[in-house]
C-alpha cells in the first residue's frame, strides 16, 4: 500500500467515526425532541431539539456523500486499460489488460489463437468510463 | 397550544438574549462578506492542495520513466525543473500579413527545442519513446503552469482579501480541477503509450490502410494508395506508434500539387469537441478542413483545395475536449468502423470509380501503427 492509499484509507476511517458520532448525537437530540413535545408538553427546547437532531442528521448526509466521492475517486486511479486482438487467421476476437509495448496493428509476440493457434493482431486500446449524467 | 408557547417562551426570554440576537446580526452585516471569503479561500486552498499532488505525481512519473533512458532521476529532475514555465510568444497580429508563416515558424521551433531537450533528457530511448516522452513532459508543463496560475490568486486574494479575485477563481475551480484531472490522466496514457482520443482518425487510417505499404510523405506524415470502392485512395496519418501529429496540411498539400490537383475529394477524419448532452462517439459530417491545429496546417489545406477547386468533407467523432487527451474510450474506438463505413458511403456516393481521392486522418497517433503488421 502507498503512503498516498496510507493517507486516503486514514481519512476514511476517520469520516466514518465522525458520521457514526454525529449520527448518534442527531438520533440522540430527535429522540429528546420528540419526548419534550409528547410526554413533557415543552413546545420550545422540543421543536429546537427536532431541529439540530434534524440538521445533524443533514451534515451526516453530506459526510456520507463526500465519503462515496472519496470512494469513487479511488475506483478512478484504478482505470484499467484493455487490448483488443483478432486472430489473423481465422479472425478470433480477444480481449486482455493492456501490456507494456502494445500498439494497435502489432501482431503480438505473445499472444496465441485459442481456436488455431495463429498468431494475434492488436486491432484496438481502450478503457472503460461509466459516463456521468449531468 | 398558542398560548403555552407563549407563557413559557416569555418567562424564558430575557433581554440578553435579544443583545446577543443583535450583536449577531450586527456581524453578519459587517463581516458577511470577510466570512465568505475565508470560507472560498479554504476551498480554493484545498484545490490547490490537489493541484500540487497531481502536479507533483506527474512529475515524478515523468522522472521515474525518464530516468529509464540514459541519465540518473537527479539529473532528469533538474532538467525537468530547469524546463517548468516554459513558454511560446504567438506572433503579433496588428500586421495580419504572412501572421500564418510567422506562426508556423515560431511553432516549428518549439518543436525543435522540445525534440532537442528529449534528445539531451533521454538519449536512449528509441524515436516514437521520445515522442512520447515529450508528450508526457508537456502534460507535466500544463499541470505546472495551472498550479501557478491559481496560486497567483489565491496569493492575491490573500493578500488584497479581494472579493473579486478569490469569487472568480473559486468560481472556476470545478472546471480547472476537471481539466487538471485529465492531464493528470494523460500523463499516464503518455508514459503508457495508450491510444487518447485523439488517436480515433489514425485509428480509422490505420484500418483503411490495411498490410498496404505505407511511405513518407512530409514529416513524420505516412500515406499508403489503397482501393475502395473502385477509386484510388491517398490515405494519410501521423507515423506512429509514438506520440506525433505530424504535419498533414503540408502531406495534403505535396500530394495534391504532385498531381497537379487531380484529386476528386479530400475527406478528412478528426476527433472534435461534443457539446453538453450529445453522446460521446457520436458522428457528423461536414464541409470543411476537419483540424484543430494553431493555423497554419489548415491554412495549407484550405489554400490548395480551394487552387484546384477540390470539394473537402470532413467526419468528426465527438467526445469531451478532456476524453480527446485521455486513454481512449471503448464508445470512441468502436466507432471506427462506422466512420471507415461513411468513408466508403461519401467515396461512392460522390466520387466516380477511378478518381483519386484522399483520406486523412487527423490527430495523434500514440499507439497506433502505421499499417496491419504481417505475420512473417
Amino acid at each position: 500500500m502507498s503512503v498516498e492509499e496510507k493517507q486516503l484509507l486514514g481519512a476514511y476511517l476517520l469520516w466514518a467515526l465522525i458520521l457514526v458520532v454525529i449520527s448518534l448525537i442527531s438520533l440522540a437530540f430527535i429522540y429528546l425532541g420528540w419526548d419534550s413535545m409528547l410526554n413533557q408538553e415543552d413546545y420550545v427546547n422540543g421543536p429546537f431539539y427536532l431541529l439540530m437532531g434534524i440538521a445533524g442528521l443533514g451534515i451526516a448526509g453530506k459526510i456520507a456523500y463526500d465519503m462515496s466521492k472519496m470512494r469513487a475517486q479511488k475506483e478512478e486511479r484504478e482505470q484499467k486499460i484493455f487490448t483488443h486482438l483478432e486472430c489473423v487467421n481465422c479472425g478470433w476476437k480477444l480481449e486482455r489488460e493492456f501490456r507494456e509495448g502494445d500498439y494497435v496493428g502489432r501482431v503480438s509476440p505473445n499472444d496465441k489463437c485459442p481456436k488455431c493457434g495463429s498468431s494475434m493482431r492488436v486491432m484496438a486500446i481502450y478503457t472503460r468510463v461509466k459516463e456521468k449524467r449531468a | 397550544m398558542i398560548q403555552m408557547i407563549l407563557m413559557q417562551a416569555n418567562n424564558q426570554s430575557d433581554w440578553l438574549s435579544w443583545i446577543y440576537f443583535i450583536i449577531f446580526i450586527m456581524i453578519m452585516q459587517f463581516y458577511a462578506n470577510k466570512i465568505q471569503v475565508q470560507i472560498w479561500m479554504g476551498e480554493i486552498s484545498k484545490a490547490l492542495n490537489k493541484l500540487e499532488r497531481y502536479a507533483n505525481d506527474a512529475t515524478n512519473k515523468f522522472v521515474e520513466e525518464a530516468s529509464k533512458y540514459g541519465r540518473s532521476k537527479e539529473d532528469v529532475k533538474k532538467m525537468v525543473e530547469r524546463i517548468k514555465g516554459f513558454f511560446l510568444i504567438g506572433p503579433v497580429t496588428l500586421d495580419p500579413a504572412g501572421a500564418i508563416k510567422r506562426l508556423e515558424h515560431l511553432l516549428d521551433e518549439y518543436r525543435d527545442y522540445m525534440n532537442k531537450y528529449m534528445d539531451e533528457l533521454s538519449p536512449k530511448a528509441s524515436g516514437w519513446k521520445k515522442s512520447n516522452l515529450r508528450d508526457q513532459l508537456a502534460g507535466v508543463l500544463a499541470l505546472d503552469t495551472i498550479f501557478r496560475i491559481v496560486r497567483h490568486y489565491f496569493i492575491l486574494g490573500k493578500r488584497t482579501q479581494n472579493l473579486i479575485y478569490i469569487a472568480q477563481i473559486q468560481m472556476l475551480l470545478p472546471e480547472i480541477l476537471r481539466i487538471a484531472r485529465a492531464y493528470w490522466r494523460a500523463s499516464e496514457a503518455f508514459r503508457r503509450g495508450v491510444p487518447i482520443g485523439d488517436s480515433i482518425g489514425p485509428l480509422v487510417a490505420l484500418k483503411l490502410i490495411g498490410d498496404k505499404e505505407t511511405f513518407e510523405l512530409a514529416e513524420n506524415i505516412i500515406g499508403a494508395w489503397t482501393d475502395v470502392e473502385g477509386r484510388k485512395v491517398l490515405v494519410i496519418k501521423a507515423k506512429g506508434p509514438g506520440s506525433e501529429v505530424g504535419k498533414p496540411g503540408l502531406a495534403i498539400e505535396k500530394a495534391i500539387e504532385d498531381r497537379n490537383g487531380d484529386f476528386a475529394r479530400v475527406i478528412m477524419i478528426d476527433a472534435a469537441s461534443k457539446l453538453e448532452g450529445e453522446k460521446t462517439a457520436e458522428i457528423a459530417e461536414g464541409v470543411g478542413a476537419a483540424i484543430g491545429d494553431p493555423g497554419p496546417e489548415k491554412y495549407r489545406i484550405e489554400e490548395v483545395t480551394t487552387k484546384y477547386g477540390i470539394p473537402l468533407d470532413a467526419i468528426v467523432i465527438k467526445e469531451d475536449p478532456l476524453d480527446a487527451i485521455t486513454a481512449m474510450r471503448e464508445e470512441i474506438a468502436k466507432a471506427a468502423d462506422e466512420v471507415i463505413e461513411r468513408v466508403r458511403l461519401l467515396i461512392r456516393t460522390r466520387t466516380d470509380p477511378g478518381d483519386y481521392v484522399i483520406v486523412a486522418g487527423i490527430g495523434n497517433t500514440i499507439g497506433v501503427g502505421n499499417r496491419l503488421e504481417v505475420v512473417s
